[in-house]
């Protein structure tokens, strides 16, 4: 019997607006422990987001508005 | 006069060639006549057999023979005082060229962009095993990517004292190329040498192409020795093979009732000059077209069934189609890198190669097509014409609109590249400097590309006609720069431009020397980010939160402390150069390398890039090993 399907499992990644889009486009080459550690401004998150369309990722400019907010918020700056 | 006389003698060229050679000198009809007249006693008595001369010399006069009649015109080589006798004979030999290339391995990754760009045949003499070794990281690059070039080295211990642990001397020298090699040999008399030589041809230029290795002991280049050297003709099986017929009509029903057909296209369509034949294919069924990772670009980028390169090397990872049913493989040998087999069991795979022997070995194969493509294309498309009717037609035009649909909206969005915020920064982001090059760049320019952690966009490749793309597929490093050497040296009328990475650039910088010396105007952009980004972000990928990250003490990646003048280490070799750091500063740099080209000479970019990503630190650690500050004595 086929398991019932499941969304992607992803600690450290907490629901907010974006996330879905996120898990959906970055995690097929990208294991989410290469994130957990790493942060910066939304600016920084949409150079990186940027550098993946020059690597062949094919997202609208609204996705990656979404993953950049999403990444600002969660894996921002963390507090000096 | 005195290379045409030499060509004529060695049967290279017909009475007709050489007649009209002489006219070109300025030498009268009458003149050029009794010259000839003069000649033929001597081209007849050098001839046994049609297409057969029997040669008397050294063993080295001997391969040289052999070498001009196996069809080579460049010789790439280093130094080898056992090769004296090979040198001797080069002196009365001036249509074999010899290159003089000052490291093996960038030196047969000369050749290899020559045998690639031109389809002609060469070979890369090494000095004994110590050469030999140097250049065989070309070699394992030649193995993988199909290349069909010769590789040579004497055995420095003579027939005399081998076993003997003697200099330079490796029990079994042939033997350590076995892996790497189709064919690997051992001449075992001086008169056998041309015979170990056409041998060597003949192997790496029957498909599946690959490197071969001939070598005999050293003694043997300078004994006297009378033999027989024939014409390439004469001894090359000559294969193009045409597919089962069977499984033609198969993989065509397969096609036509396909109801998401997809075609993957790899190198051995370039090689075989069917790129028309693959657009033809894919036109006729309205399917859509990608490529794993190739040397080549295999299919027009701007043609609207090019939907793009398969993301993770996955068909199941294509955004566009989501549901082919039908997978058709023409030449590509798919590099497996995952568990993960790039076409899934869920369709039906159409695999039609040259190289049977890597054919079934992963995917599970409904039809296969054990072919000569550009022969494959032509009898399947016949098959699939004759299976056309309106209603057919019908349902193909509907899918290539819906291919289209998707080739437009995914080009809007890699334009997206441009929206970056860093876009205009200093150092540059790589894309950037992609870009620019893509600006720059003649519409049937060829880019020869080493930076492998760069993705080229922008570049729109056509082998049918208009960019060409020299990637790599072997990996490993330093082939960029001597890759370009070669490919202008094949086609000096086309633009060429060498993209390389800093890590790889320093790999195999002499070639350089080749372009100065040998007045090949090439462009070199090297993306200098003074580290191998690559490892550093695939080292977190596999330990990520660890102790590298928490420390931030990275040993493995980072180039700079001091930074490395790429600018300058080309003017050592010859080649002006220079550094751009801002897009402005690489655009007129650009310009400045065009009118070096211009004049005939290359021309180098040090293209700062900034380092980007997960972990690195504005100035990165470095381990502290500092061994001036460790002594006792100031000297």
């Amino acid at each position: 019997m086929a398991p019932a399907q499941q969304k992607p499992q992803a600690p450290g990644f907490p629901d907010a607006p974006g996330k879905e889009t996120l898990l959906n486009k970055c995690f097929q080459c990208h294991s989410p422990g290469m994130w957990l550690d790493h942060r910066q401004d939304r600016k920084g998150w949409e150079g990186v987001i940027y550098r993946m369309v020059g690597r062949g990722a094919l997202w609208t400019e609204d996705e990656i508005k979404a993953m950049a907010d999403y990444l600002g918020a969660v894996y921002g700056r963390k507090p000096q | 006069m005195r290379e045409l006389v030499a060509r004529y003698l060695s049967h290279s060229i017909s009475r007709r060639t050489f007649l009209k050679g002489l006219s070109t000198a300025g030498i009268s009809a009458a003149a050029a006549r009794s010259i000839l007249d003069s000649l033929v006693p001597t081209a007849h008595a050098q001839t046994a057999a049609e297409g057969v001369k029997v040669v008397e010399g050294s063993g080295a006069l001997c391969f040289a023979e052999q070498l001009i009649a196996s069809g080579v015109k460049y010789v790439f080589g280093n130094s080898a005082s056992e090769d004296a006798q090979f040198y001797e004979a080069l002196v009365d030999r001036p249509q074999l060229k010899y290159i003089l290339t000052p490291h093996e391995g960038p030196g047969a990754a000369m050749a290899a962009g020559y045998v690639k760009a031109s389809g002609e045949p060469t070979i890369v003499m090494q000095a004994a095993v110590v050469g030999l070794v140097n250049a065989m990281g070309q070699m394992f690059n030649a193995f993988k990517e199909q290349t069909p070039l010769v590789f040579y080295s004497y055995r420095t211990d003579q027939t005399g004292r081998a076993g003997r642990d003697g200099f330079e001397e490796v029990a079994n020298q042939e033997q350590l190329v076995a892996p790497l090699t189709k064919y690997s040999w051992l001449a075992r008399r001086a008169d056998m040498i041309p015979e170990t030589v056409r041998r060597a041809f003949k192997a790496a230029w029957t498909p599946p192409y690959g490197p071969t290795y001939a070598s005999w002991h050293s003694d043997l280049n300078d004994q006297q020795v009378k033999t027989e050297v024939i014409v390439q003709r004469q001894f090359d099986p000559r294969m193009r093979v045409r597919p089962n017929p069977a499984e033609v009509e198969r993989a065509a029903k397969l096609l036509v009732e396909a109801r998401m057909p997809l075609l993957v296209v790899g190198d051995e369509v370039y090689n075989a000059k069917a790129v028309p034949k693959a657009i033809k294919l894919a036109e006729l069924l309205g399917m859509p077209v990608t490529q794993a990772r190739q040397m080549f670009t295999n299919f027009p980028e701007g043609h609207p069934l090019w939907i793009g390169g398969l993301p993770v090397a996955r068909v199941s990872s294509l955004e566009f189609p989501k549901n082919a049913d039908v997978v058709i493989n023409v030449g590509n040998k798919m590099q497996h890198n995952s568990p993960t087999p790039i076409v899934g069991r869920g369709a039906k795979f159409i695999d039609m190669r040259i190289d049977s022997w890597s054919m079934g070995n992963v995917m599970s194969t409904e039809v296969p097509l054990v072919a000569d493509v550009a022969h494959g294309l032509d009898d399947l498309t016949a098959a699939v014409e004759q299976l056309v009717n309106a209603s057919f037609k019908e349902k193909a035009a509907a899918r290539a609109q819906e291919v289209r649909r998707f080739s437009e909206k995914a080009r809007a969005m890699r334009a997206l590249v441009t929206k970056n915020p860093d876009w205009d920064r200093a150092p540059m982001i790589a894309d950037r400097v992609t870009w620019e090059v893509a600006q720059f760049a003649d519409p049937d320019a060829i880019i020869v590309h080493e930076a492998g952690s760069v993705n080229l966009h922008s570049f729109d490749f056509n082998p049918d006609g208009g960019r060409e793309l020299f990637f790599y597929y072997g990996a490993h490093l330093g082939s960029g720069v001597g890759t370009a050497a070669g490919v202008k040296l094949a086609r000096p009328n086309r633009q060429v431009i060498c993209l390389v990475g800093d890590g790889s650039f320093v790999f195999g910088p002499t070639a350089l020397w080749n372009m100065a010396r040998l007045e090949l105007p090439v462009i070199v952009v090297v993306y200098n980010n003074h580290a191998y980004s690559g490892p550093h972000s695939r080292v977190i990928e596999k330990v990520p939160g660890g102790r590298m990250v928490q420390t931030g003490h990275f040993f493995h990646d980072y180039l700079g402390s001091p930074d490395m003048d790429m600018a300058w280490i080309a003017k050592g070799f010859g080649v002006d150069g220079e550094y751009a750091e801002s897009p402005a500063q690489l655009r007129s740099a650009l310009g400045r390398a065009r009118k070096a080209t211009v004049e005939g000479k290359p021309f180098l970019i040090d293209a700062q890039v900034a380092r980007m990503g997960v972990a690195w630190a504005e100035k990165p650690w470095t381990p502290p090993i500092r061994i001036a500050q460790e002594r006792t004595r100031k000297v």
